[in-house]
């Protein structure tokens, strides 16, 4: 549960600016919101985020293992791919 | 492109542009025409391409260089990942070399094909095979070459003084629009009747090159050169330099009137280190020449897009002028 606090909170931090500019509240994204279906995102700024969260947590992701099960893109599915 | 290229009626051609697009029109017309399948993707996000490949086994695959750009960076591409592909076409956006290297890798049973093709001379007005051997590459800028123009067009090269070696493309022939609807201002400025040849030509916005074989070599657009201290500066250049460096992601390089030189905002792979302005400083200068230079480089965490979804350099420019 910490490790996915961590994540939630680095996810926050990186896409904080992005957030402020659409007005969107950091509380109001719950775990099955989709950072690029949402269009918060595009699929360059997403692969952005995830080698940003690569660099801080020392890890690298499988993209093809993660995107198969369909949620990689929401907050909960990318909190779960670096916190487990 | 049937006659240039050996399609097959048990070919599986990809189709995964918007409807809007109009290069979505290539792949259906092609299949059709020969009898061929048409694969269409459920999702057409880039992340979902590499498992269509794999599922739907296209032998014809056609995009945007972003895409496998993008597999690229998520290491999708891995070696003989597409076997089934035989032809690969791209066009749209300026293809790099590397990310035309690592489509190889993943598919190596494919040839590779670079086409080039404004709306105005839809859809590909030139293309340029790959040959087999990497070495043999013909590449500027580390962008692939956008080859010749294909038969039943012509095209030259408007050079601000006739010893420079690149100009502005522009296009005449029977791909080639005429004008505009209803624009006489855009026919204006877009199009020109050739004083020796007496053929209307179009005018690309395209800045390109040409080498002796006669293959062509997009250098980025028009409106992306200026002058500095009287040099000529493509920061399409600068940025393709820059991007080179190990801890550089993306990379905008604007110029910047009032203090006339060159800012490059920067996202970085990793937070910047205390010695980045200097290594980055060194790092051009070692690969530059001092006129292209960045005066200043500055972080950002992102780099803005406006409603179209291209990099909003107005909006960059206006968050240094304010914060400076």
């Amino acid at each position: 549960m910490m490790k996915e606090i961590e994540i939630r909170n680095q996810v926050m931090a990186l896409i904080h600016d992005k957030l402020a500019r659409l007005s969107v509240k950091e509380s109001e994204l719950g775990y099955p919101f989709d950072l690029v279906k949402s269009g918060l995102l595009n699929s360059l700024e997403f692969v952005d985020l995830v080698a940003s969260l690569e660099k801080e947590n020392d890890r690298e992701i499988d993209f093809e293992k993660e995107l198969a099960t369909g949620a990689f893109t929401t907050l909960g599915g990318l909190i779960k791919a670096f916190s487990s | 492109m049937l006659e240039t290229y050996d399609f097959e009626r048990d070919d599986r051609f990809t189709q995964i542009f918007d409807l809007t697009f109009d290069l979505s029109v290539h792949d259906m017309l092609l299949a059709w025409s020969i009898g061929a399948c048409l694969v269409v993707p459920d999702d057409s996000s880039s992340f979902a391409m590499s498992r269509f490949i794999r599922d739907k086994k296209p032998t014809v695959w056609f995009s945007v260089p972003s895409v496998p750009a993008l597999m690229n960076r998520m290491r999708l591409l891995k070696p003989d990942t597409f076997p089934s592909l035989r032809l690969s076409f791209f066009c749209g956006e300026a293809l790099m070399a590397g990310d035309a290297r690592a489509w190889k890798f993943a598919a190596p049973n494919s040839s590779l094909i670079n086409l080039y093709g404004p709306t105005e001379a839809t859809i590909a007005i030139s293309g340029y095979s790959l040959p087999g051997d990497e070495t043999k590459w013909k590449t500027a800028l580390g962008i692939v070459s956008v080859g010749k123009v294909f038969d039943g067009n012509k095209y030259l090269i408007l050079r601000e003084n006739p010893s420079d070696a690149r100009g502005e493309l522009c296009l005449c022939g029977n791909q080639v629009v005429e004008k505009y609807l209803d624009n006489e201002e855009a026919d204006k400025q877009s199009f020109f009747t050739d004083a020796d040849d007496m053929e209307r030509y179009y005018k690309t916005g395209d800045m390109v090159s040409v080498d002796e074989q006669g293959d062509l070599f997009y250098l980025g657009r028009k409106d992306s050169e200026v002058k500095i201290s009287g040099y000529r500066v493509n920061l399409k250049e600068v940025e393709n330099v820059l991007l080179e460096s190990e801890t550089v992601t993306q990379a905008v390089v604007v110029y910047h009137d009032s203090s006339m030189s060159l800012l490059a905002f920067l996202v970085l792979s990793e937070i910047p280190p205390g010695d980045a302005l200097q290594k980055l400083t060194e790092y051009c200068q070692s690969r530059l020449p001092w006129y292209m230079v960045p005066g200043k480089f500055i972080f950002v965490k992102e780099i803005p897009l406006n409603d179209n979804g291209k990099i909003d350099r107005k909006q960059l420019l206006k968050k240094y002028d304010e914060g400076n």
